[in-house]
């Protein structure tokens, strides 16, 4: 165990103490004890071998420098995508409801409650930390306007940790759309420790988009934690172009029958840029179905890492399941840790895993070239289409058009 | 229009063309033709600009320039087409888009103004009646899942359009049935002009049957051993490549 992270954890909770609500001070007491008993993971942590939280907070990031002012120069609005929807801000973790625009009466601000459980680390101290919750919650048969939700960081006065904690309840036949941005200023670190609930009641419809372009001062572990009941659809897309460390864990447990769930994920990394994908989809009933595929194009002294399990456990017959994780590496010193991990219990069941680390593909490079069209062109053309798959679940066309726009400026510059 | 001079190339270190001499002029078909492994593929490598080979020896002039100084993106903006033997299958990347692509690099290349969408799609159109390829295929991914024939068509399609001084077509006839051959050979010859030219590479005289060339070569064993006209090739499919490995000893046999 670490003496000094945890320390520092210790005091900074004992600062903040003051500011916490009595109602939920003695469940982020024993939040706080999960975090100190259990400590962040290092190394030795299965999960975490090939990021250890531990290790590079301790290198990066101070805990006693962490500043709380909430006061920024920032206009939120400005950074507002021009659309009808739900616009939602969140300053160094805090959700501001009086800065956000909100058309259906579903957004609420509310304290953590004792409902909210911790099964690691990063749960626990989210809930001890958190300043507040932003709970969704749609009822039946109501289909509203997407929800943007923008992510600032403001870390011009000293170091950041932000604790967003989100709670979303869609109930039956009702279609939530989410998608996750993040906008930055200043240049201490920021630590990122995002939580998110997601329940997906029956006939309902989930999908969530990220696009993670951090700047390289800022340190993310996001645990999404999904549930859907019968007949249920949950999507998730991540799209990762930078960051110092972006750790996404999702998991996904699929609690009645006929669920389906999609996750695609595109990883376009260079510099010292750290992302590790850990998902986790636990089929429990019959006839359901999953489907991953994670794309990664690594460069430089990039690092990824993709980690994804499934669970077809014994009652859950006629599964389908199927994940895929490509990755193109250009450089020598670029790193990619992929595992994929199945473990089923049933017997009628269609599975398929796999993952490919390969290099550019050389002879179609020259196809290419032979034909007039230049090296870098060549190269930006192979990768762009290797890419592109990943973004066909993203229900809005405006933001594949902003994903297509980023991948092309990272590819052809 | 192309110059090769004692042309010598080493892949890994093994000598695969050992002094070719080759003279090319405008309006002229030459054909190669030779046995297995006697450096035919690697000769239309080596002139494309192809990775991975070392050249020792010799010189290639092509229009006044040194085309061994060249990328391979330049030589084909010069005018230089390689037909594949194994067009590669690209996903992702239709042909539509890539030819664009090719189409503006080159014009660009050569200062000349881009085309737009509408003169694009006309110069395609025109080009497609040609070779007998189908719109539906050239919005698919680049030869993924086409068959043998439709590759080399495509070859031919995207030879039409980008319109090559010089056009190697490296066993073009390989893998094809009559009627795609019939198909391959009239668009080869419709583009034939008396400003172009091209290097037809084959293992047989079946395809010289349809694109009468002026010039027969032999390669084998990385020189070219014997230059003849149509006559050549048809003395070669009745007697095999023997007589000329009996002339021209090589201790290993092919």
């Amino acid at each position: 165990m670490d003496i000094s992270v945890i320390n520092s954890i210790q005091e900074q909770f004992n600062k903040n103490e003051a500011t916490y609500l009595a109602a939920s001070l003695t469940h982020r007491k024993s939040a706080l004890d999960f975090v100190l008993l259990h400590d962040l993971p290092d190394r030795k942590d299965e999960e975490y071998k090939y990021t250890p939280v531990n290790r590079i907070l301790k290198k990066n990031f101070d805990f006693e420098k962490i500043v709380t002012s909430n006061s920024t120069h920032l206009n939120f609005k400005d950074h507002f995508y021009k659309l009808k929807g739900n616009h939602l801000v969140f300053l160094n973790g805090t959700y501001l409801p009086a800065q956000s625009i909100i058309l259906n009466d579903i957004c609420c601000q509310t304290e953590v409650d004792s409902k909210q459980t911790f099964k690691d680390v990063f749960d626990a101290l989210n809930v001890a930390f958190c300043k507040n919750s932003l709970k969704i919650e749609v009822n039946e048969h109501y289909r509203p306007q997407p929800f943007f939700i923008y992510y600032f960081y403001d870390s011009e006065q000293g170091q950041v940790f932000g604790n967003p904690n989100i709670q979303i309840t869609a109930h039956s036949n009702t279609r939530i759309q989410i998608l996750e941005k993040t906008i930055s200023t200043g240049t201490h670190p920021v630590f990122i420790n995002k939580k998110v609930g997601v329940h997906v009641k029956a006939n309902a419809q989930v999908n969530i988009t990220k696009i993670q372009n951090y700047k390289k001062h800022i340190f993310q572990v996001y645990n999404l934690e999904v549930n859907q009941d019968a007949q249920s659809t949950f999507n998730s897309n991540v799209y990762s172009f930078a960051g110092g460390l972006i750790r996404n864990n999702l998991s996904i447990n699929q609690l009645g029958e006929h669920c389906e769930s999609h996750m695609h994920g595109l990883y376009l990394i260079t510099g010292h840029s750290h992302v590790d994908n850990h998902t986790s989809v636990n089929h429990t009933q019959p006839n359901s179905y999953s489907n991953e595929l994670y794309k990664g194009i690594l460069d430089e002294n990039a690092r990824a890492v993709f980690n994804g399990k499934i669970f077809v456990r014994p009652e859950a017959q006629k599964t389908n399941a199927f994940q895929s994780n490509q990755n193109i590496n250009l450089s020598d010193s670029a790193s990619i840790h992929t595992k994929p991990q199945l473990e089923i219990w049933a017997d009628d069941v269609k599975c398929s895993h796999g993952c490919t680390v390969g290099q550019m593909d050389e002879e179609a490079l020259f196809y290419l070239r032979a034909r007039g069209i230049g090296k870098n062109q060549a190269k930006a053309l192979i990768l762009i289409a290797f890419s592109e798959q990943s973004l066909e679940y993203i229900p809005f066309e405006f933001v594949k058009e902003e994903i297509d726009t980023l991948i092309r400026k990272r590819l052809i510059g | 229009m192309i110059s090769i001079k004692n042309l010598h190339a080493n892949i890994e270190g093994k000598e695969i063309l050992k002094g070719i001499n080759l003279e090319v002029k405008s309006g002229e078909v030459h054909a190669i033709m030779g046995p297995n492994g006697s450096g035919k593929s690697t000769l239309a490598s080596v002139l494309a600009g192809r990775d991975g080979y070392e050249i020792t020896e010799g010189s290639v002039v092509f229009e006044d320039k040194n085309l061994l100084d060249l990328e391979a993106e330049e030589r084909a903006r010069e005018g230089i087409f390689l037909a594949f033997q194994y067009p590669v299958e690209i996903p992702g990347v239709s042909t539509t888009n890539f030819l664009k692509t090719a189409m503006n690099q080159i014009r660009q290349y050569r200062g000349e103004k881009s085309l737009d969408a509408v003169a694009f799609l006309k110069l395609m159109k025109a080009k497609m009646k040609l070779v007998e390829i189908d719109q539906a295929l050239l919005s698919r991914s680049l030869n993924e899942g086409f068959s043998g024939g439709e590759k080399k068509r495509n070859e031919i399609f995207q030879m039409a359009m980008l319109e090559p001084k010089l056009a190697i077509l490296d066993e073009t006839d390989s893998g094809l049935d009559i009627d795609a051959l019939r198909i391959v050979a009239h668009g080869v010859n419709s583009l034939k002009s008396k400003d172009n030219a091209s290097i037809l590479i084959t293992h047989y005289q079946r395809l010289l049957d349809y694109i009468v060339p002026d010039f027969v070569h032999v390669l084998f064993d990385g020189k070219i051993v014997k230059t003849g006209d149509k006559s050549l090739a048809m003395e070669l499919e009745k007697k095999g490549y023997d007589w000329i490995k009996a002339e021209h000893g090589s201790l290993e046999t092919i």
